[in-house]
């Protein structure tokens, strides 16, 4: 199961713990078993049969937001959430995944969705009809989190393209409007497999997908395509859809939005997309203003605590995280804090009173006001 | 792989969950595994071959002063060994639990408490990472000039339990220059807070308890000097003929008054290392051509037969024409920063320097926190890798280095730097590459290297440790170094731990006393 990556769990178990700092669960537990190095010494151990796969393992493998720190900090490259992903699998085969995991899975089953709710019924809901009956090639894939828990994005998705002239873009209509990601994050692989397959079916037509979810662009484009179910369209994310436009089309701008904000990157977008300074560059094109940044920005963020699952098997802890990564943005009395992951926004949302956090395409149309005939 | 069932009551269990609550404390096997070693090499051996460490019996998580305290009182009442846990970076093997017993674990006392900018002064708890608190004071405008390679895993408690030094310790000086003030839970269960003598009267009792090791008691907070960032970096390069030279302008250097941030002096064969780095262009061609080379060897099959054969291998590379690479960094105002470099380079001129411009210096900093990584594919590839970092005055500087290399090279392949100077001495870091064979024989290889090379130190008058700390790897030899110091010191441990459960096993050898005492 884990001979692959032997050499990978090798240089992990002979390191110093180099990558300590970077990791947010291992900063916010505490405990060493729960670090990058912990985890991966302790499962070469059961690469090398030494220790055997039981509960008490399979939990320690989702002691990990998936966020990737540790990859950018350590020398030579060493990604963990593979190897974790393996021993998930095997975790959720074996029936020895946390509790918590199967209890997501029943939840999960009732609508297709980890919110257990009819979200294309709340998605009709948010938007006019006009964009379920256009049958587009390019469509917006709003994404489960989104409309469950920030809704607001998507209207101001639709918003902004119409503020923008953009009347091309469908909705994505379908019943089942998750990608699966926490299936796939969470090691409940046959899951994903069989709504994969679902979603590829009725992706496949689109030219273009649109989406403001790092990681449903990075399930959508990258990880249907290890699981043969690559989209023939192309998956965007929606800077990048948004980008020409932006740039060529003569708007206004409301003068009141010229406030200081944050702006934090999400680790799908800035790690495993690379999307760091174009959303940099949209803010300061669109409001003049250039956002202030955390002490670690870019790919060298911070998970905001909501990732790989570990917010289901490690509630109170992933808070925690959000709120230390919010400590700064007090600290430098900022009152906005911009991103762009529907995750962040909510976590972020739930462990601060008084912030304003918005979503960067909800800031853009907030900023601007028509477009200039 | 065995585990151990923990030597625990129920009833001890209950007390524990009563001070620090049922997720403050673990006695799962696998964090029991996960704290059994911290990141000494002769641990990554045994863990090379699936060998375990003594496992601790429970860690612990406290939360703050009172709770760690109450935990004190609950082992002195059950006479259970604590061992404090920070960052886990310790090369010494100063964390292990080597009677089992408690792993206290700090990192959740993590807080920055305080920067006082009107004096320069930050409080914190001992549990921060060396990076986080690094970071935090950087986003206030400040440095606690700290910059061990350690920086990414290691705590602030660390840093104070084994007096640790930065790589900038030439201008910012080691930690325990930097600390003002502790708050300490002794193993008396005492909570003791210490005072700023800096500019006052009286004992300086930090001293006592900065490295210690945690067989005193645990330090939970700190007052420590802070700097404002620096307005200006500048960095050099410069060639000497040989360590001999090399050794005396930085001698000259340093007791000219100057105060450059970073000094380093390479030998050879660490110097043909250093060049190899892909971006140092500031280099000569003759460098160049061997650089390569030499890092292939170290990478490659012929590595084994170097390593195999290093008492015919190591005279060859220590005679290599590369000659020793001095780095520098300076910080500061600019124009002082000019001028202390300008009568660096005249001291430098006077005794042959080649100067080689700013690019060496800036490549060691961009790579400062690199070497750490190389001991994985060494390892890996089924080598084993350690440095011992010795400190001694200049009058000895010379001949210290020359025995120990003398003294290890015939059991690895060994290489050295002078780091870390002041104008009295400075310090100088071994770092030595031998075969892994079977698990006895390369405990046994590492043993002897060690004790040659301590003993080779010890013999020409150096010191055992520079900024490593003793923990039990070099604990036989601190009798000897600290002569009529470790009878004092086995005063304090009776008083401040008068129930022998701080860190046993760990800085000094205490069955001698007891011999004696017999006697």
């Amino acid at each position: 199961m884990l001979e692959t990556f032997s050499k990978l769990m090798e240089y992990c178990t002979y390191c110093p713990r180099l990558c300590q700092s970077a990791c947010p669960v291992a900063m916010t537990e505490g405990n060493e078993s729960f670090s990058p190095w912990g985890l991966m010494q302790t499962l070469n151990q059961l690469r090398k049969g030494e220790i055997p796969l039981d509960s008490e393992l399979a939990a320690l493998s989702y002691k990990c937001l998936t966020c990737k720190a540790c990859t950018t900090q350590c020398e030579h490259g060493n990604e963990i959430p593979p190897v974790l992903h393996e021993v998930r699998k095997e975790a959720v085969a074996r029936e020895l995944a946390p509790p918590e995991i199967s209890g997501f899975l029943n939840k999960f089953h009732k609508h297709n969705n980890p919110f257990s709710k009819d979200l294309l019924q709340k998605l009709k809901n948010i938007l006019p009809s006009k964009y379920f009956d256009m049958n587009p090639q390019t469509i917006y894939y709003p994404s489960c989190t989104t409309i469950a828990k920030c809704p607001e994005v998507v209207h101001d998705t639709f918003e902004l393209f119409e503020k923008l002239k953009i009347d091309f873009v469908g909705v994505y209509p379908e019943a089942i409007q998750c990608c699966g990601y926490p299936l796939i994050s969470g090691g409940m692989e046959y899951d994903f497999i069989d709504l994969a397959e679902v979603n590829f079916h009725a992706l496949k037509k689109y030219k273009t997908i649109v989406s403001g979810s790092p990681a449903c662009v990075y399930t959508l484009r990258e990880t249907y395509k290890k699981y043969d179910f690559g989209l023939p369209g192309k998956v965007v994310t929606i800077n990048e859809f948004l980008e020409p436009y932006l740039h060529n089309i003569n708007y206004r701008l409301k003068k009141s939005m010229r406030t200081k904000l944050m702006y934090h990157d999400p680790c799908y977008l800035s790690r495993y997309l690379n999307e760091v300074s174009l959303p940099r560059e949209l803010i300061a094109h669109v409001s003049g203003y250039q956002p202030m940044e955390f002490f670690d920005h870019g790919e060298c963020t911070h998970c905001s605590g909501q990732g790989g699952c570990y917010s289901i098997t490690s509630k109170e802890a992933s808070d925690e995280i959000a709120r230390r990564r919010l400590e700064e943005v007090v600290e430098k009395k900022v009152q906005t804090l911009v991103t762009q992951c529907p995750s962040c926004v909510h976590k972020f949302r739930k462990n601060s009173e008084r912030l304003v956090v918005k979503d960067l395409i909800s800031y853009l149309n907030d900023s601007i006001e028509g477009v200039k005939e | 792989m065995q585990f151990e069932p923990p030597k625990l009551k129920k009833h001890f269990l209950d007390h524990l969950e009563a001070i620090v609550g049922p997720d403050g404390y673990s006695v799962k096997n696998l964090d029991r595994f996960n704290y059994s070693r911290d990141s000494n090499f002769k641990s990554t051996i045994r863990i090379h071959h699936s060998a375990l460490e003594p496992l601790p019996d429970v860690i612990v998580w406290p939360k703050d002063t009172r709770q760690l305290q109450a935990l004190v009182r609950l082992a002195i009442r059950t006479k259970m060994p604590m061992i404090p846990f920070g960052g886990g970076s310790g090369v010494c093997g100063g964390t292990i639990a080597e009677t089992g017993g408690m792993i206290v674990d700090m990192k959740k006392m993590y807080r920055l408490l305080k920067v006082d900018s009107a004096n320069l002064l930050a409080t914190a708890e001992a549990g921060i990472m060396g990076y986080t608190l690094e970071k935090e004071l950087q986003r206030k405008g400040y440095t606690l000039g700290h910059f061990p390679s350690s920086i990414l895993c290691a705590s602030l408690g660390g840093y104070l339990a084994a007096r640790s030094a930065g790589q900038n310790s030439t201008r910012y000086g080691k930690i325990e220059d930097m600390v003002r003030e502790l708050e300490v839970v002794t193993g008396q269960g005492e909570i003791v807070q210490t005072r700023d003598v800096e500019n006052g009267d009286g004992l300086d009792l930090n001293q006592i308890f900065t490295g210690s090791e945690g067989t005193l008691g645990f330090i939970t907070r700190a007052v420590l000097k802070i700097y404002p960032l620096a307005p200006c970096q500048a960095f050099r390069g410069l060639r000497f003929k040989n360590m001999k030279t090399g050794i005396e302008a930085v001698r000259r250097i340093m007791q000219t008054g100057l105060k450059p941030s970073v000094v380093r002096l390479y030998d050879e064969i660490d110097t043909l290392l250093f060049m190899g780095y892909k971006k140092n262009k500031g280099i000569t061609e003759v460098v160049k051509g061997l650089a390569s080379p030499l890092k292939k060897l170290f990478m490659s099959t012929s590595l084994w037969g170097a390593l195999s054969a290093p008492k015919l291998v190591s005279p060859v590379l220590q005679h290599l024409p590369t000659g020793c690479l001095l780095i520098l960094m300076h910080e500061g105002v600019e124009r002082l920063v000019r001028e202390e470099q300008k009568i660096i380079m005249e001291i430098c001129r006077d005794l042959g320097a080649e100067d080689l411009g700013e690019e060496p210096g800036r490549v060691w900093h961009e790579h400062r926190y690199s070497v750490s990584y190389k001991a994985s594919p060494l390892f890996h590839s089924g080598a084993f890798i350690d440095t011992i970092e010795v400190a001694t005055t200049w009058d000895k500087m010379e001949a210290l280095y020359s025995a120990m290399l003398k003294a290890m090279s015939s059991h690895c392949l060994v290489m050295a730097h002078l780091s870390h100077a002041y104008p009295e001495g400075g310090s100088f870091y071994f770092t030595f590459l031998a075969s892994l064979g079977g698990l006895k024989k390369s405990e046994a290889l590492y043993d002897l290297i060690w004790d040659k090379g301590i003993t080779a130190c010890q013999e020409t008058g150096g010191v055992i440790s520079h900024h490593h700390g003793v923990g039990r790897l070099k604990k036989k030899y601190v009798d000897r170094e600290w002569g009529g110091g470790a009878a004092l010191y086995r005063r304090f441990k009776d008083y401040y731990d008068p129930h022998g459960i701080m860190n046993p096993g760990k800085l000094i050898e205490l069955k001698r006393e007891k011999k004696e005492k017999v006697a």
